[in-house]
């Protein structure tokens, strides 16, 4: 009952004990505020990395290829759809055709085709991935919908203003700017950042080109086509928006000769965390069974083990910066352990009274460990307090803040996002408590310990 | 546990309030105590034997440096000797564990010091209770604190600081300081009261105030005194008298217990 008792008239009674919990509040605050901040942009990075991955990712090696039983791996995906089709726990599938390849914008304008091969910069032939799809399947499996309705950022230039392509419902329509000549060239699709780095404008003739191996010859052959820009997609991972153009998947295949028709197949499942490893597995095993695979381990993977690396890496940048931002703590607890220290200098008379009426080492010691835990209880509640509030509320604290102070503090436009993304990790947060505590108590416990082992003669001998 | 906030224990002793049952309370049995100082040994006390009996006025008297404060320090078990035994109601204090020689000197030892010694952040009401506290750190703490209040309150009161109750010891004169630390020794009914020099501090007239509430509580309770003084005065009324010189008591003045019979 006194250590309580006793405890807390010190704290009260010594305005020094403020710091402490001061310390404590900031580095707690802070610390919540910052993590929750850091877990939003890596949750935003997270699904931008993941973008159009799905949840599985089936891409049989080097087809068309025999399979084990010495059948040809088919070239067009319609038995390995049909045996997802039938998986009740898939939800959607779609086949994917990737080919390297460049695009051009001298479309069929012999004059700038002059005028390019005059320039000795050749920053007009860009390199790109084209990506076949079949539109209908791909909205099903993967937020390629999303990317195409999204609202248009806000860069420098005022060309992305509108509509990303003028109909969702069938994005390889031509766009009504395109202007006609002859037959209707197919439409092409593009990364926001590659469209906006091009100049390009909806409705613009490109050429796409690529190089094809001719089975006959060996050689490798360039075959091209005119495409119109149907308009942009922004997914949100830079890398996709900056190098990949989406076309159909029959075009892309006419484009490189028949020479196949899928690549890849994209699965999304009902329920990934549950039957996503068991799924590939079971995949692994049937596709080669049925010689749609060679049944080789890597040919079906989750797209946690297609992004595995880069993930690993987030991860650790996360893991790497609550470790720093602990510092924080431990400095927090440096604060109460010279507090304290201070403390047990000054109240040497009152142990030494304590004692001899009748109060233990263990009470002692206990009693300015309580001191310290009020110091970290009131600190922690109100840091913990401050750091949810502001974490919930940074974006508009964030514009009041520009606004008045007339400086941008984030720029939006470096980022993918338009507002600080920022998401409360309930385990983060406790663990922050948890270390607040910890690191508050461990210090205290070297002053509490010498308050302990103080002499009660000595203390009482003289004032 | 609730017989310690009873009232004080009635009267042992069949010549009244100024006599002594002739049982030891205190007994200190060959006590040394000898410091290590730069790789040398100093022996303070050389094998102390005393007794405080049940009910008598003992008074210490000896020059500075005559070892009396260590000898105090001994009684009131917070210096554990080289040497020898301190027992107290027949218990042999160095032979338990520091819960319950911790608790011994809760219960069983009242002490009053020349500096008066009193917590500064607390009031005089809460200065008096803390023993009581440190007693009943348990279940019930509540409820003791409150029984603990009522009788602190009512002690006070007896003791003409009724008015003073909730002042810091920083408002109070020293007399009234070294009167809440009388009623902070006796809070727990302790059979054994040990006062250093009580009245160092004061001034003449408050210091016969003090011996006076002192003696008079003595009488009351019929506790066993230990009264450490200077003043021949003081020791003129006590029952016998210990005179220390160089860690060794050197006579035993016993006489007064004879001349009172």
């Amino acid at each position: 009952m006194y250590r309580t008792f006793l405890s807390w008239r010190y704290l009260v009674a010594r305005p020094t004990n403020l710091i402490g919990i001061t310390g404590i509040f900031v580095a707690v605050g802070a610390l919540i505020l910052i993590l929750s901040i850091m877990t939003g942009f890596l949750d935003e990075a997270r699904s931008g990395i993941r973008g159009s991955l799905s949840d599985l990712l089936i891409a049989p090696v080097g087809l068309p290829r025999l399979a084990h039983d010495g059948r040809e791996i088919p070239r067009s995906p319609e038995r390995l759809m049909a045996i997802l089709d039938a998986d009740p726990r898939i939800e959607a599938a779609a086949p994917h055709l990737t080919w390297a390849g460049m695009v051009t914008l001298t479309g069929d304008d012999a004059a700038r085709s002059e005028v390019y091969l005059a320039s000795s910069q050749n920053s007009d032939l860009t390199l790109v991935k084209f990506v076949g799809i079949d539109f209908d399947a791909e909205y099903q499996a993967t937020n390629l919908r999303e990317a195409l309705e999204r609202e248009p950022s806000k860069t420098r230039s005022g060309r992305l203003r509108g509509k990303r392509v003028a109909d969702a419902d069938d994005p390889f329509a031509s766009p009504p700017e395109y202007e006609r000549h002859g037959a209707p060239d197919p439409v092409v699709l593009f990364g926001e950042q590659l469209y906006s780095r091009l100049g390009l404008m909806r409705g613009d003739i490109v050429q796409l080109a690529t190089g094809v191996p001719d089975p006959v010859s060996g050689q490798v052959v360039m075959n091209n086509a005119f495409f119109c820009v149907g308009g942009t997609f922004r997914s949100g991972e830079n890398e996709m928006d900056l190098d990949r153009v989406y076309v159909e998947r029959e075009e892309l295949a006419d484009l490189i000769g028949d020479k196949r028709e899928y690549s890849e197949v994209l699965v999304k499942l009902h329920d990934y965390d549950k039957d996503g490893p068991a799924l590939r597995d079971d995949l692994r095993h049937n596709l080669a069974l049925m010689g749609l695979a060679r049944g080789y381990p890597s040919e079906v993977r989750t797209w946690e083990e297609f992004r595995g690396p880069l993930l690993g890496a987030i991860e650790n940048e996360r893991t790497l910066m609550g470790v720093m931002l602990s510092l924080v703590l431990v400095v927090a607890g440096f604060c109460v352990f010279a507090i304290l220290s201070m403390m047990v200098t000054e109240k040497r008379r009152d142990i030494g009274i304590l004692t001899a009426i009748g109060a233990t080492r263990g009470g002692v010691l206990q009693m300015f460990l309580l001191v310290a835990f009020w110091d970290a209880l009131i600190g922690t509640i109100l840091g913990t307090a401050a750091g949810v509030f502001l974490a919930f509320k940074i974006d508009p604290i964030e514009r009041w803040l520009s606004s008045t102070m007339g400086v941008e503090i984030f720029n939006r436009d470096v980022y993918l996002f338009d507002h600080i993304p920022a998401r409360v990790d309930s385990l983060a947060v406790t663990l922050i408590v948890i270390g607040a505590f910890a690191s508050t108590l461990l210090f205290a416990a070297i002053p509490a310990w010498n308050a302990a082992r103080t002499d009660p003669i000595e203390a009482l001998r003289y004032e | 546990m609730s017989d310690t906030l009873d009232t004080p224990r009635p009267a042992a002793g069949p010549f009244g309030g100024n006599s002594t049952t002739g049982e030891a309370v205190l007994v200190t049995h060959a006590v040394q105590r000898s410091f290590q100082i730069g790789g040398r040994s100093l022996e303070v006390l050389h094998g102390i034997d005393m007794q405080l009996l049940a009910g008598e006025r003992l008074g210490l008297v000896g020059a500075s440096g005559a070892g009396k404060s260590t000898l105090l320090h001994h009684i009131g078990l917070l210096d554990r000797p080289t040497k020898g035994t301190v027992t107290i109601e027949g218990t042999d204090a160095w032979a338990l564990g520091a819960l319950a020689r911790a608790s011994l000197r809760n219960k069983k030892i009242g002490f009053v010091f020349q500096q008066f010694h009193l917590l500064p952040e607390l009031s005089a009401l809460e200065n008096v209770i803390l023993p009581g506290m440190i007693a009943f750190s348990g279940f019930g703490a509540r409820k003791e604190k409150r029984k603990l209040k009522a009788k602190a309150t009512d002690l006070l009161t007896s003791f003409g600081l009724a008015e003073r109750l909730g002042h810091r010891p920083a408002q109070l004169s020293g007399g009234e300081k070294q009167r809440v630390a009388i009623a902070r020794a006796l809070i727990l009914d302790p059979p054994i009261l040990i006062a250093d020099e009580p009245t160092g501090n004061l001034d003449s007239e408050t210091s016969a105030t003090i011996l006076d509430l002192i003696f008079a509580e003595q009488e009351r309770r019929t506790l066993s005194l230990l009264l450490v003084t200077h003043d021949e005065e003081v020791t003129a009324r006590c029952d016998r008298v210990l005179r220390m010189r160089d860690g060794r008591i050197e006579d035993d003045l016993a006489d007064s217990i004879d001349s009172d019979a």
